[in-house]
């Protein structure tokens, strides 16, 4: 999770993730953010986030974006 | 004219097709008769709050039904729509509605001195008649505000009348060939006149349009070429680079399924051409050439014989083109006699909201004059090798950055790139190119690589890296703002 907090922080220093639930919803996260959250993950944690699992839903919070990585590892 | 105006083709439908499906969104979808009964009812609720003809309403444009029905009825009380950017923050709003003294704001939340209406007050309106016959708006009467972002500079208000709206139409539902009962999915945001132009091009053939947020949720785009079993998308060139980054070949499974992609806004990179041709063999692929002022000029469909380099295709239904030279005299162009593209016809907008001196620097007898070089050949097709502006000249020979930058694309580890010049006192400027690439990549090796495949007097003189190619929202190359970082982190 410290891993995943760190990109969050990189990608978007202005925020506070630890807080944020609806990143998607209120549209605080716009598509380059996504685009380059999803790299990181992928780069970082060795995976390759599916296309089936780019839903907002997955993306709201750092929390749902834990949880989709750690369906991968 | 297929109609006069875009409410026309809306009545038309409705008592043709009434239950065919118009509009999708995330949340609805709705037959033609009661897009029409919902835009009727919205009038009517405008009216009671006292729009008058020639008002000016602004409202932040939303991937919804809901958005495109306030449009419409904006329209059909006889006022001018004027759509922002869904980002737009509180200042831009009031900066806008005190520009154009708009009497009317549709928001969350009222803002400035306009009447405030609420966006959702269209949920609870009852909906009854479809009929809109006895309001239906003269085809010269203005019908929208359009405003650009402005990555050049100011934001300008392109004023466009509802004939011209219907010309824009024409231009691109005749230029992809557009069959009746297409279904086209547009992913772009809906206050941009690629996105609204494409949904009118829908309206006025009959057909249906599904309107998504993006396609970063890409899972989402497939799920409506599934549902919708959609026969065409429109797509800006930065969102096939999103699909291809984030599905690989995915889309490649449409190829049966697709009748055509279209791509505007800007020209698509020749690597994502190739891609997706290779991808989706059996598609029309078509690249589109005009501008916010004057829309859907040309049309290519690159997956054809006339994909040749910078031909931009045959002029769209409504367009007209020549060919001038510098003092705007018609000039007999070929690929050895290039000058600049002009053209004109029933879709150009009608002027630029309260700038009588850009307006009549901009469109001359009827001509939007570009400072896009080209000519056009002896069937008629029309060729853009670059931008005057962006040109750099070394030596008097002319070279088009972007000639450099497809190259250097070409290359593999070269991410993105974008290319200058830089005063020299023997050739007057030289071309300069400024890579995003990984540490691992050669810089000698791909000096190398330019040289085999560029004239000598295009080759970059030096290549530096940066972190960042700045981009526009739709995918363009952003000189002006990567001139003014240069200018201001002294990148040389």
């Amino acid at each position: 999770m410290d891993q995943l907090m760190k990109i969050l922080e990189e990608a978007r220093p202005d925020l506070d993730f630890a807080k944020e639930t609806k990143l998607i919803d209120d549209a605080i996260l716009d598509s380059f953010d996504i685009i380059s959250i999803v790299s990181e993950i992928n780069d970082v944690f060795d995976i390759n986030v599916n296309v089936a699992d780019l839903q907002p839903i997955n993306f709201n919070s750092a929390e749902a974006i834990w949880t989709l990585i750690e369906k991968y590892l | 004219m297929l109609f006069p105006s875009l409410l026309h083709a809306i009545d038309t439908y409705q008592k043709q097709c009434p239950d065919k499906l118009c509009l999708a969104d995330s949340a609805e979808e709705i037959c033609y008769r009661d897009y029409a009964r919902r835009i009727v009812a919205t009038c009517a609720l405008l009216q009671t709050n006292g729009i008058q003809q020639g008002d000016r309403v602004v409202l932040k444009a939303k991937q919804t039904i809901s958005y495109l029905c306030w449009c419409h009825a904006i329209q059909l009380a006889g006022g001018i729509a004027v759509p922002l950017e869904n980002s737009a923050g509180d200042m831009r709003v009031e900066q806008i509605l005190a520009l154009t003294e708009a009497s009317m704001y549709v928001g969350d939340a009222p803002l400035g001195d306009a009447k405030f209406v609420p966006y959702d007050a269209q949920s609870d309106l009852a909906l009854s008649s479809a009929d809109m016959t006895q309001q239906l708006p003269d085809p010269q009467q203005i019908s929208m505000i359009l405003f650009t972002t402005g990555t050049t500079g100011a934001s300008k208000g392109i004023v466009v009348t509802h004939m011209s709206e219907v010309a824009v139409a024409e231009n691109v539902m005749y230029g992809v060939s557009m069959k009746p009962d297409n279904i086209e999915i547009i992913p772009t945001p809906m206050n941009h006149s690629f996105s609204l132009r494409r949904y009118y091009a829908n309206l006025i053939r009959g057909a249906t349009v599904v309107l998504l947020e993006g396609i970063i949720f890409l899972q989402q785009l497939f799920d409506a070429l599934d549902r919708y079993k959609a026969t065409a998308i429109a797509l800006v060139p930065a969102a096939l680079s999103v699909i291809f980054k984030l599905s690989r070949d995915q889309i490649g499974q449409y190829n049966h399924q697709l009748d055509y992609v279209q791509f505007g806004s800007a020209p698509l990179p020749e690597a994502d051409k190739e891609r997706i041709t290779r991808l989706l063999p059996d598609c029309r692929l078509y690249n589109i050439y005009g501008s916010t002022e004057s829309g859907c000029a040309c049309s290519l469909n690159f997956n054809s014989a006339d994909n040749m380099p910078g031909c931009i295709g045959f002029p769209n239904r409504h367009a007209h083109f020549i060919v001038t030279d510098a003092q705007h005299n018609q000039i007999e162009s070929s690929p050895e006699h290039i000058g600049f593209l002009a053209y004109r016809g029933a879709m150009a907008m009608e002027k630029y909201y309260n700038e009588p001196e850009l307006t009549e620097r901009t469109i001359i007898d009827g001509y939007l004059y570009t400072k896009d070089l080209g000519y056009i050949d002896a069937q008629g097709r029309v060729y853009m090798l670059g931008r005057d502006d962006d040109v750099i000249n070394t030596g008097g020979n002319k070279v088009s950055p972007g000639e450099i930058e497809e190259c250097a694309r070409r290359y593999e580890g070269v991410e993105d790139c974008i290319c200058g010049a830089t005063k020299d006192a023997v050739m007057g400027e030289v071309p300069l190119l400024y890579i995003v690439a990984g540490d691992d990549l050669d810089l000698r090796a791909l000096h190398q690589y330019l040289s085999q495949h560029l004239e000598g007097f295009k080759v970059p003189k030096r290549i530096a890296r940066i972190n960042q190619v700045p981009r526009t929202y739709n995918g363009k190359i952003w000189r002006a703002k990567f001139a003014e970082i240069k200018a201001l982190r002294q990148i040389t």
